[in-house]
């Protein structure tokens, strides 16, 4: 006996709705078009471009999965599966790309995309807000300066303590670095200078320091800071917030802070003049300077090497030319 | 029509075949496919939507013809209902489940077809549970070779649909 032919509704039909033949089942079945690769393309399909028809008998087959139960199983399955499923066989990839499954698994991952366009298929919106995530979990690239091309300068002025300036200049490599891989670095004096480096704080309040990080090879450099600072019993430190690097913004901070501190070792006395003009004065030696960079803008935190890498790389590496 | 009716047998009657030993009722399922007749309790088949409705509007007779499921289906889907009505403890019926439905994907097919057409919801979510359970995490080649299902694809169409999810692969 002939089977008449046979097209199917996207909602599935309840049994309620049966047709007057209990033999045979009549039902319309429209698809969204697999979308095209370009959005201006999948814009401009129609989005109910495909029928499906097919016979359903009585006596369906038991290799074939009808579409009935197909639905049924697509229903409990995860977005991942019903692509995979996609791919099984032609009714298969009719089944599970319904777009009334793809719907439901958009509007739970991607609420904000799901009304983005009525042409497009959920399953190709889901497909981009996938891709989105994604792209916004990438990390930046690896920065293209290395530590070790870098040194250390810093200027102590004269001060009441002493007459000539100190300058200190050393690679990054040759100072302690804090753990956990930050960007905060320290120069003992002792290597450095021969003698002590005292202040004075009550005289040397009013010290102005300056400092930059230098490009191996003088090829270029980066002025750090160069101002007056704050001062503690255990330490003076000076900051100074550092200049957006460019790529985004032109007059906005970039967050980070640079930060050199005088870390105070002993304290001496010092002794001038003689007899009634005796004056004792204390003293504090400085036993490290230190180099930081901080990053301020929802934890105050020492930045990560890298991070201050990648910042430095905008000021000391040549721009790379304009594609 | 306010209420499904079972279509399959036009000469309903629209009387209960009632046990002389107890209280409770008996109905005779009878598979059209195969002949296959199987008694069970009323409150056992009443798990079946389709046999409740056919049960309230008074048109079970002494026999009822269950068209488009197979005899050993049938029996299977006997032996879930009775095991649901007489357990109620959630761990029970969950590790029974498991065994139960621990069948090759033919068996699981005819179940999901039959407990789809007779409307039992309990047996149908946890067999498309399981059907979906299987296919999930695999490629759509273990798939085919799980559920036995010929690749009907062309070369052009596998290689648009691999296009269209390929996005699933590169997680």
């Amino acid at each position: 006996m002939a089977m008449p032919r046979a097209v199917k509704t996207t909602r599935v039909l309840s049994r309620r709705h049966r047709s007057p033949n209990p033999q045979t089942h009549v039902y319309i079945h429209h698809l969204h078009q697999a979308p095209t690769s370009t959005l201006e393309a999948a814009l401009s399909e129609s989005t109910m471009s495909a029928t499906y028809t097919y016979t359903y008998s009585k006596r369906s087959s038991n290799k074939t999965f009808s579409w009935e139960v197909l639905n049924l199983i697509a229903m409990k399955c995860d977005a991942k599966t019903l692509a995979t499923a996609s791919c099984v066989s032609k009714l298969w990839a009719s089944s599970m790309s319904s777009d009334h499954l793809w719907k439901s698994v958009c509007t739970t991952h991607f609420p904000s995309l799901s009304n983005l366009h009525p042409s497009i298929s959920y399953r190709r919106i889901y497909a981009l807000g996938l891709a989105s995530a994604k792209r916004r979990r990438q990390p930046p690239p690896e920065p293209r300066l290395s530590i070790d091309d870098l040194l250390f300068a810093v200027t102590i002025p004269p001060g009441k303590s002493r007459d000539g300036s100190i300058t200190i200049l050393k690679p990054f490599s040759e100072l302690e670095n804090h753990p956990e891989g930050r960007f905060r670095f320290d120069v003992s004096l002792n290597d450095v200078v021969s003698e002590k480096l005292m202040v004075d704080e009550e005289d040397d309040g009013d010290m102005k320091i300056s400092s930059s990080i230098v490009m191996r090879g003088y090829e270029s450099v980066f002025r750090v800071l160069d101002r007056k600072g704050k001062t503690s019993r255990r330490e003076w430190w000076f900051t100074e917030e550092l200049p957006s690097a460019g790529c985004c913004f032109c007059n906005g901070a970039s967050g980070l802070l640079a930060e050199i501190t005088l870390v105070f070792g002993e304290t001496v006395v010092v002794v001038t003049g003689s007899g009634t003009e005796k004056k004792e004065r204390k003293k504090k030696v400085v036993e490290k300077v230190r180099i930081g960079v901080m990053n301020v803008v929802s934890t105050w935190r020492y930045a990560t090497v890298d991070d201050a890498l990648r910042y430095l790389q905008h000021f000391l590496l040549p721009k790379p030319a304009a594609v | 029509m306010k209420k499904l009716k079972f279509i399959g047998n036009p000469l309903l009657q629209s009387r209960e075949k009632i046990n002389m030993s107890s209280d409770k009722k008996w109905l005779t399922l009878k598979t059209t496919e195969d002949n296959e007749e199987f008694v069970v309790e009323e409150s056992v088949a009443i798990m079946s939507n389709v046999i409740k409705n056919m049960v309230e509007d008074g048109c079970a007779s002494s026999v009822i013809p269950v068209p488009r499921v197979k005899g050993n289906a049938m029996g299977k889907i006997i032996e879930f209902c009775k095991k649901h009505t007489e357990e109620s403890d959630e761990k029970v019926l969950k590790e029974f489940d498991a065994e139960f439905l621990n069948l090759g994907p033919d068996a699981l097919y005819d179940l999901m077809v039959s407990a789809n057409f007779l409307e039992i919801k309990v047996l149908l979510d946890s067999v498309t549970t399981k059907v979906a359970d299987m296919i999930k995490g695999k490629s759509s080649e273990e798939i085919r070779n799980i559920l036995k299902i010929e690749n009907d694809l062309s070369a052009e169409e596998i290689e648009e649909s691999r296009r269209e999810n390929c996005w699933t692969r590169q997680e």
